[in-house]
């Protein structure tokens, strides 16, 4: 008896402890191709949670959870466990859409009086309790909880119902009349399938003994519930009751989120890629060789990790591939530093960036990896295609053609500048009110930017501009550079100079009528030229007080505006590099050094914030 | 690349301005003329370069084109109306002015006119009043449109600041002289025959009651 009774409290005592080390990482469905996890222990120790739900990432989570019902509450009443991560993830393959967050649960009696829309809905069989409201489901399993919403993706739907519609639109141009369906054997055989209903039920649907007739809209709507039960049933019976997660499969985002950095995220860009709407022609027509190509995405993954230190935030990201594509992207991004951009970037440039590709070396690299994969194929159109390909190799001059257009690249924000600008208004006659319209002019600020073309081929440029020039007298040739007259928004004239190895695109008078061989000992210091040599293609500097005071806000939305204004009241600067391309990853980083009043986990959840919605 | 370009040139100062000029004439049978005169010259920049993008704030920007045929179409339904005649619209796109013309034969053509036409685009709220002038040939009451009850939601805090430094000018003309104004706010000009009220547009958008007026003019000697 009393062995019965020590093996029962072990049994009780092992589940226990298995449903209590639970964390919010394990769950997250392995279906999430990308994961943006907040560690809280580390964030919520600098910030009140009070500050920490004023952010939009975090409003987003609100409208999510507190679906419109509980205004004015918080996540702090909601009775989370910030002791765990707060995990937010989306994937999406070619039936499904799985979207959702996991988070630690302190208070289930607080939780559920925020989440008042979530009716219990079962207990399951390891003792995890599923909640539903409209479209979302909420499992509890221990101290962790998981809301999950999924959904059909909306071409699977039209793929699996597109006969239905056809023949309601026959139907209905036939009769003129509320449409009814009929529906073809194959299509009542897709839908059967995709939702696995029993065959009969679909028939009495179906059928028009039932008496029952349904439009398009409504039956795709019926189809749409019933594939969002059954995706939901597949992810909780393999995410909770099975404890398959992505942390449990997947090594290297398992490897991810144990880091101790304040945030990191996760994307799996071979999923993404085979996922690309884009590419469906592509998936349609050459299915065998779009296999080819995930191969080569197929370890193309980025992880990135951000750190918060006494008055910097950083943010490292890797972006991760296989040895194909390491090849193609090594010989396009290891590339000397053009000196020739150097000498245009003014030291008190307040923004400025250096992308520094090589677009004939990543062709030749891409034409010799990827030729054989397609070269393997006997498909009709794939011969035709791949012998254009081949024939263009051979006649284009590449020299000439990618001496023209080298890919390298830098842009300089160099102020704001006034110009003139004309306008119209009105002269009223004190006797009738009659009034004339005249002519005035105003002074407008517009900001003033400098871009560079690496090409070793500017004299085409010039023989354009000059074919061009006999056209239209809006482009004139002046002493070492072309003047475009009022190109710019129909009011400011753009300088075009065709240097030897750059072509120069600027609204900057200052650097044709003082600096057309470069702004010489006015250029940027050697200390930074030498920080942008060690870095690879990727090099940017911006300093917060100059550039974001004159960002032009008028192009963004109400809350990119919101972000900016936050980031305009900080000084600093912020500094985007890449490292060199290796084989198999390449590391870029984000560094933003801060001088300012306000807290340091402030600023850096003020940077995420800016990612978030930049990112949106 | 291109909206990195044009995001870098597309900044504009806030002294930039719209203007509204109404101008009404009213002949002692009742029939009259019609000018209204939208003024972006001040906007050119922003205009210009909300233009150059496809879509702002997740809305579609129209190309010229498209704004053209829009007015084409405007043209056709005024044409339409019972009782208006002459009707002319003329588009400066170098300076972004836009006028509309028309000869009416009495005021409730004209309102019915511009509710048929205003309704037609779609951009008026229900229950919008159209009811702005009456004109009995010798005492006039007018007010001008509540634009709050078109659809300008889209209206922000920087648009906000243009309609500050926006003027609403509105024009009231007469064959004789005028012999009472009631808004104080109004000028009476030198030959007695016109009527002049400005207002801030911000203001007009805030209380379209203050352009409110009632205007009487002496009658026709025999």
């Amino acid at each position: 008896m009393l062995i019965l009774k020590k093996g029962v409290l072990f049994v009780f005592v092992l589940i226990q402890s298995s449903l209590f080390s639970q964390k919010s990482e394990d769950l997250i469905p392995r279906n999430a191709s990308t994961v943006f996890s907040i560690n809280n222990i580390n964030l919520l120790q600098k910030i009140s949670i009070d500050e920490l739900v004023q952010y939009d990432f975090m409003e987003e989570l609100h409208q999510e959870l507190f679906d419109g019902s509980t205004a004015g509450k918080t996540l702090k009443d909601a009775g989370l466990d910030f002791d765990q991560r707060l995990n937010i993830f989306y994937g999406k393959d070619n039936v499904y859409e799985v979207t959702g967050f996991s988070f630690g649960v302190k208070n289930k009696d607080q939780l559920f009086k925020v989440f008042d829309d979530f009716e219990f809905v079962e207990t399951l069989s390891n003792g995890a309790k599923r909640y539903s409201s409209l479209f979302n489901s909420l499992i509890i399993f221990g101290n962790s909880g998981v809301l999950l919403r999924v959904q059909p993706t909306d071409t699977y739907l039209v793929h699996m119902t597109d006969s239905l519609n056809y023949y309601e639109s026959e139907e209905t141009q036939w009769a003129g009349e509320t449409s009814e369906w009929i529906v073809d054997d194959a299509t009542e055989a897709a839908v059967a399938e995709a939702v696995q209903e029993p065959m009969e039920d679909l028939e009495e649907i179906l059928t028009e003994e039932t008496g029952v007739f349904k439009t398009y809209w409504e039956v795709r709507d019926s189809i749409d519930v019933s594939m969002q039960v059954k995706g939901m049933q597949g992810i909780i019976d393999e995410l909770i009751l099975n404890k398959i997660s992505l942390k449990s499969i997947d090594q290297r985002f398992k490897t991810q989120i144990e880091k101790e950095s304040e945030g990191v995220f996760f994307i799996d860009n071979s999923r993404n890629f085979s996922n690309q709407g884009g590419l469906w022609y592509f998936q349609t027509m050459y299915p065998i060789v779009n296999e080819d190509l995930k191969e080569l995405y197929s370890e193309n993954y980025m992880t990135g990790d951000l750190y918060l230190d006494s008055n910097e935030v950083h943010f490292d990201v890797q972006a991760n591939y296989g040895d194909k594509l390491g090849a193609i992207y090594s010989d396009m991004n290891n590339n000397p530093l053009n000196k020739d951009f150097i000498k245009y970037i003014p030291a008190d440039a307040p923004a400025y960036f250096i992308y520094n590709v090589d677009l004939r070396k990543a062709y030749e690299k891409a034409y010799e990896i990827l030729l054989p994969i397609l070269k393997d194929k006997k498909d009709n159109n794939m011969v035709m295609n791949l012998l254009a390909i081949q024939l263009l190799d051979k006649l284009v001059d590449k020299k000439a053609f990618f001496g023209a257009y080298k890919g390298g690249l830098f842009a300089t924000f160099n102020g704001v500048k006034e110009i003139t600008t004309k306008r119209i208004e009105y002269e009223y006659n004190e006797d009738d009110f009659e009034y004339t319209e005249i002519e005035t002019f105003a002074q407008e600020e517009i900001p003033v930017f400098t871009i560079g073309f690496a090409s070793e081929r500017t004299d085409l440029c010039e023989m354009v501009l000059s074919d061009l020039s006999r056209l239209t007298s809006r482009i004139e040739k002046k002493e070492g550079y072309w003047i475009l007259k009022d190109v710019i928004l129909d009011a400011a004239p753009m300088y075009v100079v065709c240097t030897p190895k750059v072509l120069l695109l600027s609204n900057d008078l200052s650097l044709v009528v003082d600096h057309l061989d470069g702004y010489g000992k006015g250029a940027i210091s050697k200390k930074s030229v030498k920080k942008i040599k060690k870095s690879g293609v990727l090099y940017a500097n911006l300093d917060l007080n100059q550039s974001l005071n004159e960002f032009p806000r008028a192009f963004l939305d109400e809350r990119q505006k919101n972000v900016l204004n936050n980031l305009k009241t900080k000084s600093g600067s912020i500094v985007l590099k890449s490292e060199l391309s290796e084989l198999n990853k390449t590391d870029y980083s984000l560094h933003y050094n801060f001088e300012s009043s306000s807290g340091k986990a402030s600023q850096f959840l003020d940077m995420i914030n800016a990612l978030f919605i930049l990112s949106k | 690349m291109r909206h990195f370009f044009l995001l870098g040139l597309l900044i504009f100062s806030l002294n930039s301005c719209i203007e509204i000029l109404d101008d009404i004439s009213f002949n002692t049978d009742g029939s009259g003329d019609f000018k209204y005169t939208i003024n972006l010259s001040s906007s050119k920049l922003k205009i210009n370069s909300i233009l150059a993008l496809d879509s702002l704030d997740g809305k579609k920007v129209p190309s010229k084109f498209e704004i053209e045929n829009k007015i084409g179409e405007l043209i056709k339904i005024l044409n339409c109306q019972e009782g208006i005649s002459d009707v002319i619209i003329s588009e400066d796109y170098e300076h972004y002015i836009f006028k509309i013309m028309l000869h009416f034969e009495n005021v409730d053509f004209f309102l019915t006119a511009m509710q048929a036409t205003i309704e037609s685009t779609g951009d008026v709220a229900d229950g919008a009043s159209f009811d702005w002038i009456s004109w009995d040939g010798r005492v006039l009451v007018r007010e001008v449109p509540d634009l709050n009850t078109f659809k300008f939601g889209m209206i922000q805090q920087d648009d906000q600041q243009l309609m500050k430094s926006g003027m609403y000018t509105s024009i009231s003309r007469f064959n004789n002289p005028v012999e009472n104004i009631n808004n104080p706010a109004a000028v009476l000009s030198k030959n007695k025959r016109a009527v002049m009220l400005r207002n801030s547009l911000f203001d007009v958008f805030g209380n379209p009651a203050i352009m409110e007026n009632t205007i009487s003019v002496l009658p026709t000697e025999n």
